[in-house]
Order: structure tokens, then sequence, then C-alpha cells
């Protein structure tokens, strides 16, 4: 049966070749088409599938390397022969496996409980790479603390952050929280490892940039002055240096 | 004027002005929405090399037409760049909304020709400038029902575009479609080449060669390549790319300047042509 073409520029015909080619990219099943090489209309189906692999895989190394390749390459190839791939730039193709992933492979979510966490991680390293530049608006008063703004926090189930993956048990379940931001010399990815107050911290400087006492103050929501002050110092020396805060 | 396809695999050592290009290029794809580490040296390229932008998911071949959304980011891309020049490909590469990252090989068909023109007329409505479409390699043909030649030449005349020729494309398909390139070249209307790509290629199998960027260009290709420059009359703009196998820089140098001499050469037989 033909399928229907509903922008009627193209002949039905001209619509279910294309479409056919198409389809057999994606999912390596061939339907004959008219006048085509049999023997060299496979290279396209071996160089679209190796290209989106190819992205897919430099994006989680990690969870490839927890699947094992068969398994990798099955759940790659499920993707791509069931999705319809929507952004068109590739490097942003990997977002749309993790969220295809997270919605779909009840099996492997069932299999790793800590998968969501591990993908959603993996994904946010590239988000924060290629994000696109923020400048940190420096106001006139100084001794403030700026957050950098090339960053994302994310809260986690599991310590996919801390455990290698084939490590990771339920018991290590909990909440754990994480920001990823870009440092702006290197352009690198760091992360860090957030307790509660500091998260407190962290979306507070998202707001608006804060002297030491008002820091100091949220911290004391959760901890005596003292300990607030200590831990304050910790952080920040840390934190200065890795660029995740800046003081001007 | 001979550039290089810029990439971030070598662009640490680009910045330490190892190679010698007159311009560079890039896929706005790779760039659009971007910043970072690369972003930033990219942005220093920009300060020192004019840039030609070169397209890999604009689709004109597609079935649905085109994605007026993305269309809009490239002109965006296109002023903040001060692009001269955008190209893309005679291909598709979205079908049934969905994307596939490769150049898949349009049918060669009447309706074909009038889909792509109308999608072509329409990018270039949006841009405000006429792009250029490069002639793809292809491994089968889709059901044919006119001559390749044919075909390019009924889109670049109904769309009103310019041409990007791509000299080892057309010596790739001549030899996996068994023609002679050097009859196929003189049959484009070269007066609206405006753009060159060179590259090289792999031979996969005895009748299968397949384009890679990922090799040196051959002496078959630089032939055709003098062969072509002969029939222009005029100097072009020309791109070595390189997108594979990245060999040590010298070498992408001594293939850059091979092209600049071959082409000066062949426009040295032509008085009025200005060579850059």
């Amino acid at each position: 049966m033909l399928l229907k073409n509903t922008k009627m520029q193209l002949l039905p015909k001209t619509f279910q070749y294309q479409t056919d080619l198409a389809n057999y990219c994606k999912t390596g099943d061939y339907i004959s088409i008219p006048g085509v090489n049999e023997k060299n209309i496979k290279h396209y189906r071996r160089l679209v599938f190796n290209n989106v692999y190819d992205s897919i895989t430099s994006a989680y190394p990690i969870t490839k390397k927890l699947f094992g390749k068969k398994k990798w390459k099955k759940v790659v190839n499920r993707f791509f022969s069931s999705q319809k791939i929507q952004s068109p730039q590739i490097w942003y193709m990997p977002k749309e496996f993790k969220d295809y992933v997270i919605s779909n492979e009840n099996k492997l979510l069932n299999k790793y409980a800590f998968l969501e966490d591990l993908l959603q991680f993996e994904w946010l390293e590239i988000e924060v790479f290629m994000m696109p530049d923020e400048t940190i608006e420096y106001l006139t008063e100084t001794n403030l603390y700026y957050l950098n703004p090339e960053i994302r926090l994310i809260k986690t189930k599991y310590p996919i952050h801390l455990k290698k993956a084939k490590n990771i048990t339920e018991e290590d379940k909990g909440n754990y929280f994480i920001s990823l931001h870009r440092n702006k010399e290197t352009g690198a990815v760091e992360f860090t490892n957030l307790s509660i107050p500091f998260v407190d911290v962290l979306e507070n400087l998202m707001e608006k940039p804060l002297t030491e006492n008002a820091i100091l103050n949220i911290l004391q929501k959760y901890v005596e002055l003292t300990t607030a002050k200590s831990a304050f110092h910790q952080f920040e020396q840390i934190t200065i240096t890795n660029q995740l805060l800046f003081k001007k | 004027m001979v550039g290089i396809g810029y990439r971030k695999d070598f662009a640490e050592e680009f910045s330490k002005n190892t190679l010698n290009p007159a311009f560079i290029e890039v896929a706005p794809e790779n760039w659009i929405n971007v910043g970072g580490y690369y972003k930033k040296m990219f942005d220093k390229a920009l300060e020192k090399y004019p840039l030609f932008v070169h397209g890999l998911s604009l689709s004109v071949g597609s079935p649905e037409g085109i994605d007026v959304p993305f269309v809009k980011q490239v002109k965006q891309f296109l002023e903040e760049t001060k692009a001269i020049e955008y190209s893309e490909h005679l291909s598709f590469s979205k079908c049934e909304n969905a994307h596939l990252f490769d150049l898949l090989p349009i049918p060669f068909t009447e309706d074909a020709v009038k889909n792509v023109s109308k999608n072509i007329r329409q990018v270039q409505d949006i841009l405000e400038r006429k792009i250029a479409i490069e002639i793809v390699s292809y491994y089968s043909p889709i059901a044919p029902e006119m001559s390749e030649i044919d075909f390019i030449n009924n889109i670049v005349s109904e769309a009103d575009c310019n041409l990007l020729l791509d000299v080892n494309n057309v010596y790739v398909n001549g030899f996996n479609h068994k023609y002679n390139p050097k009859e196929f070249i003189p049959q484009l209307d070269l007066s609206k080449v405006k753009y060159i790509h060179m590259a090289g290629h792999t031979k996969v199998a005895s009748d299968l060669i397949i384009d890679t960027h990922g090799e040196n260009i051959i002496d078959p290709v630089y032939d055709l390549f003098q062969f072509t420059m002969e029939l222009m009359h005029r100097d072009i703009p020309v791109l070595l790319e390189r997108d594979f196998n990245i060999p040590e820089l010298e070498v992408l140098q001594y293939e850059m300047d091979k092209l600049t001499t071959i082409k000066a050469n062949a426009l040295k037989k032509h008085k009025n042509a200005i060579i850059t």
C-alpha cells in the first residue's frame, strides 16, 4: 500500500521510494525499490547506522561499558529503528536516545535501577560542555559570591558520580545532589558532590550574588554558625579553584 | 583562494597557525547554540579567516519539505559569522520527520525536481540569498526516470540556485556508475558554479568507491580538477575537505598548495581570469 503524501509535491510512488530507502536505513529491512543496485544499497544502512551508533556511543561511554558491546548495539538499534529523531544537530541526538531509554526500555531500567541517573549524568556532561557561553554580570558592590552560570544541578537516587556503575547496589540508594559546571578557562566539565545545605546555597546564588554573611545565614538553617563557617570556607576553597564560584 | 574544512579534531594545532588557508568552512549544525572551549577557538579563527558555511541537515530532497525554524537558525548563524557562502547537498537526510544524518540519493524524477526546486526556493526566500547546491556522491540510483545530469541541470535552473561542484564526487559517481567524468562536467551549467570541493575517497570494492573524506586526494581527481578549472575561465573558491583519518597538518597544507598551483596554471590560459 502506498503511503499518503500530504504535501502533494511528489507523486505517491516517488514519496514511497524515498520513504522505503529511509526506513531501510533505519531498520535494515529492505523493500525492493526499482533501479536500485542491491549490492551497493547496503552501504547506506551501514553508513547511517554507524554514524548514529558512534554519536550515541561517544556520549554514553559508561553506560556502554555497563551493557557490553552486544547489548549496547541492540539498544541503539531499537532506538534508531523505532524513533523519529527530531534534532538536526547530531551532537544533540544522544539526548533523544536517553529520553527513549528512560521512557521505553523497562527491562533495562528494571535490571539497572540506577540507569536513568547514569544516562542523565552522562548527558549533562555533554550539555554543559556544549551549552552557549554565558557571562557573569558583576555588580559594583564588592565581596560578593557569584555562581558560574554555565551549570546544571541534578538530584539522583544512586551515587553514579562516586562509584563504578557495576559496583552500585540497592544499599546505595539515597538522595544525591550534583552540580556540573564548565570551567571558563579550560572548558572542561567538572562535577561537585553537594550536601543539601550547599544545594540551598547554589539555588540562592542562581537567583542573585550573595555576601558571605548571606551564605552563612542559609547554612545556619542546617548547622550552627561555627560549623557553617568551617564548612563554607572548605567549600569556598574548592569551588573558587574549580570555578564553580567566583568572588568579586 | 583555497580553504580548509575547520574541524575540532585539529582546532588546537590550527590555532598555532600551522595551516595557511585562504578561508575556513564549517557545518552550521556543529556550531548553532554551542559555546565552550571549541567555540572560543572557532571565534578566534573567525577573526582571521573568512567563513564558508556548508550544511548537513537541510535536506532539500525531503518529501515533507524543509524545516523552517531550522533555516531561520541557519540564517542567524550566517549573519552572526558574516558567512560568504552557504551551500548544501542535493540529497535528503530527513524523511517522515526523522533525521538520518547522512546524504541519501533522491530519485531522478520530474516530480522530485519540482519538489527539490520548491524546497530550495523556499530556503533562498527565507535566507534572502542564493545557496549553492552540491552534487553528491551516490552508490545506487533510486527509481531513476531521467539522467543524473538532467536531474541536476533542471533543479539548478528551476530553483535558480548556484552549484557547488565537488570534483571528487563527480569522479566517484563516474567510477560507480560507469561514465566519464570529463564528459559529465562540461554538460553542467558551469556559469552557476560558485564553489568547488576537493577530497579523498575510499575504494571498498573493485566496482565501488565510498566518498569518505578520509584519504589524501588521488592523482586522477587532481587531474579532473585541472580539467574543471580549465573549463571555468574564472577563479572559484576551492575547499579541501578532510573529515576522518586526519594526517599531519603539513599533508593538508601540501594538498592545499597543490590545488592552488593547479588552479593558477589552469587559469593562466585565460587572460582575464583573476587568481586569488
